[in-house]
């Protein structure tokens, strides 16, 4: 029955009387706009195929489109910031948005959780799980344990195939997981929530350097970070220490001084004894769990609160001192293994800034010509971050803000320069204890006050953003064809381990595959990265020297080892052929995929 | 953290009454420590990972007190994780480490944390009770199986 006109004369008269509140559709639309780019993202890059990956990365497998969502998810953001009030649970979604698309796309177009050493790690787990056992006379890294050791319960738990799915998703996860410390952290130095979540947003957009695999530093960075937001929050101080407004007392530039570095956070500092004691046994035990389970982290956090200690900014004086007790006292006990046989090499990396800038730049200026435009690309996008937070403490200091205590967080790091290379990546690790205040400090360029923003303004915010997330697919996936893992990759690498028996000699090309990440502690490994590329004839004499008398030896040569060679080294196809060739000749093919072959040798009695 | 209370409360032990998050993860402690010994349990690892991202954290946060949120959010996850990880290091180091016993041990130390959180005596007694239940699931029917 067709509706009279009485009803429709109703439905519209009372229609007409809604009054619509403009805040609401706006937050709607905006809501409406964030779920249309994920899942447009998502639905967009299913399609994309791992074998359209080339030597600039993953970047080259994603479909351009998908980077229309990605735009659209920076306007929604940008939209989201301007609202008022700020919507806190959709902005948190963005975010989390944003993670996703970032960090997610891997996980998402490849068959495998990525990079080779999330799987050595995982490895190492497993040995753990098996044996109850450490190995720190076979690898350092058993003497900073506890990161494996929780690994061997998860191993235990769940099986080492079960938890290759979990290990997929974990830079989506502990990227996830250094938000809620970053938005403290942020809080302690403005009331502006623009400006926190801005930073955060630019925080995810600037982290190319993809630490945050299954991997201790990873782990170590949520504690660093949580360690400073807990310190900063609760046990900041706002005033100048003693010895900067030394001699400066009632001076204009004192009070000048100490008017642009007061704290903005107004309460946050009253905590009752329980409260105090309780925080400061809990920033302890996370500081000993670093201590125990990264080389390198530790330090990173004693500099940070030595630096913060120095200008005043920390009521806990005597921290840096106890810390700096802890530290030693694992390093002299605990991690004497390493120590014993490495003393030498660090005391004499200490100041050596040539070898630094060998390890950690000139060494990495190689490869095929994709891969070299990826170094540069990374160096570029690292320099513009820097002086993006150059120029956004300077706006802040013009705007009547300076955030002392960042800048220091923000320079402290380089210290790590001056004590040693880490084997080609302190800058990298620079950059990431850096990253969270830099980040900072660069949406400061754009926040500098809390004025309302023009439009203008966030329209830069959207341009700035899409440059940047293309940057950080660039930079951080841009040697994806060596990264990746296929299925045939680690179907192979199951294989060897069924076919291999204990004490066996495994050799390979380069290190470029996942033959560790079971029975690590099997099997004798020899990789000849630093060999392949010198005298054919000496391939299989190394690995006759490399293997136990009445032991087997098997060689792996994958997909991997082509990429490594093709992205790291610029070598052809067919000179890594001719290699290969050499590597295997007179042994047994005893395993053939797509992907992988497995070659045996029996070594002749009393060797070649 | 005065300034920002949960409504209130003096303690952390005067809202226990109101909030059922201790009991929720002295709960998930005692299938937790089931989970790693009868091993065959649907979603019971998916138990067990939960609890220990979060449980031991959610514990220190009630026995230390901390009211302010935003504080508490950020300190739950790396807690549990600091507790998860010092004591299972501790025990391979004592040369009696199973991913069991680790668990058993995570239980019984987030357990007595909120235990001692609680000042009321009634209370604390009935979370007592529970609270020993890990170990004793763990000593009935596990021992064997922990046991490196």
């Amino acid at each position: 029955m067709p509706p009279s006109r009485t009803t429709v004369a109703t439905v519209v008269a009372r229609l007409s009387t809604i009054r619509f509140d403009s805040r609401a559709v706006s937050v709607a639309v905006v809501a409406a706009a964030t779920a249309i780019a994920v899942v447009g993202w998502l639905w967009t890059i299913v399609g994309a195929e791992v074998a359209d990956i080339d030597d600039v990365g993953l970047i080259s497998a994603i479909p351009p489109t998908a980077f229309v969502f990605v735009a659209l998810l920076s306007v929604a953001f940008a939209a989201s910031l301007r609202l008022r009030p700020m919507p806190t649970p959709l902005v948190i979604l963005q975010i989390g948005g944003l993670i996703f698309i970032l960090y997610g796309a891997p996980s998402i177009i490849e068959e495998m959780p990525r990079f080779i050493t999330a799987w050595r790690h995982l490895g190492f787990a497993e040995a753990i799980s098996r044996t109850s056992d450490l190995f720190p006379l076979r690898d350092a890294r058993f003497d900073w344990p506890v990161f494996f050791i929780v690994g061997a319960v998860l191993v235990s738990m769940f099986g080492t195939q079960d938890l290759l799915g979990f290990i997929n998703w974990i830079p989506s996860m502990q990227v996830a997981l250094y938000v809620p410390p970053l938005f403290l952290l942020f809080s302690t130095a403005t009331a502006d929530r623009r400006l926190v979540w801005l930073a955060i947003w630019f925080f995810c957009l600037a982290n190319w350097v993809g630490q945050d695999y299954y991997s201790p530093q990873g782990f170590n960075l949520l504690l660093y970070l949580t360690i400073l937001a807990v310190l900063l929050a609760w046990f900041g101080r706002t005033r100048m220490s003693a010895w900067l407004s030394l001699g400066l007392h009632r001076t204009r530039l004192a009070r000048w001084l100490t008017r642009l570095t007061a704290s903005t956070d107004p309460d946050r500092s009253m905590l009752s004894n329980r409260q105090q004691m309780g925080l400061v046994a809990g920033i302890g035990m996370l500081f000993g769990l670093s201590v125990a389970s990264h080389q390198l982290t530790p330090f990173a956090i004693v500099g940070a609160t030595i630096g913060l200690t120095l200008i005043g900014r920390l009521r806990l004086s005597g921290l840096p001192l106890l810390m700096i007790v802890l530290l030693g006292s694992w390093l002299m006990f605990m991690a004497s293994t390493y120590l014993g046989g490495h003393l030498g090499g660090l005391l004499d990396d200490i100041g050596s800034t040539e070898e630094f800038a060998t390890s950690n730049v000139v060494d990495r200026l190689g490869g095929s010509a994709g891969h070299l435009f990826i170094v540069q690309a990374r160096l570029v996008f690292t320099v513009i971050v820097w002086l993006t937070a150059v120029a956004g403490a300077v706006r802040r200091l013009r705007a009547g803000r300076i955030d002392l205590s960042f800048a220091v967080l923000a320079i402290s790091p380089f210290a790590l320069i001056f004590v040693q290379g880490y084997g080609g990546e302190m800058l990298l690790r620079v950059y990431l204890f850096t990253l969270a205040f830099t980040a900072f400090l660069g949406a400061c360029a754009f926040f500098p006050s809390s004025r309302p923003h023009s439009w203008q303004l966030s329209i830069i915010i959207v341009i700035v953003s899409i440059a940047m997330s293309g940057g950080l697919f660039l930079t951080r996936y841009g040697n994806e064809l060596a990264d990746l893992v296929t299925t045939d990759e680690y179907r192979a690498a199951e294989r060897l381990a069924q076919l291999a028996q204990p004490g066996d000699t495994l050799a390979q090309p380069n290190w470029q595959s996942v033959i560790s990440y079971t029975e690590w502690d099997q099997h004798h490994y020899l990789s000849l990265t630093r060999d392949f590329r010198g005298d054919p004839d000496a391939f299989q004499a190394l690995i006759a020297a490399g293997t136990r008398p009445g032991q087997n030896a098997y060689v792996i040569v994958s997909r991997g080892h082509r990429a490594h060679a093709e992205v790291y080294w610029g070598m052809p196809d067919a000179e890594y052929d001719r290699r290969v060739a050499a590597l295997v000749a007179g042994m047994d093919l005893v395993y053939e995929n797509p992907d992988a072959r497995i070659f045996k040798w029996r070594l002749p009695v009393g060797g070649l | 953290m005065h300034g920002s209370s949960s409504g209130g409360c003096p303690s952390a032990g005067c809202d226990l009454g109101r909030s059922a998050l201790p009991i929720a993860v002295l709960v998930l402690g005692v299938l937790s420590t089931i989970g790693s010994i009868v091993t065959d349990i649907p979603l019971m690892k998916q138990v067990i990972v939960i609890f220990l991202a979060v449980g031991p954290g959610l514990a220190i946060v009630r026995l230390a007190d901390i009211r302010d949120r935003p504080t508490q959010i950020v300190v739950v996850v790396p807690f549990s994780a600091a507790i998860l990880g010092l004591t299972s290091t501790a025990l391979l180091y004592m040369g009696i480490w199973s991913a069991a016993l680790t668990v058993v041990t995570v239980a019984l130390l987030t357990n007595a944390a909120l235990v001692a959180a609680v000042h009321d005596r009634a209370a604390q007694a009935l979370l007592l009770t529970f609270a020993l239940l890990p170990g004793i699931v763990f000593l009935a029917g596990g021992l064997r199986v922990a046991s490196p």
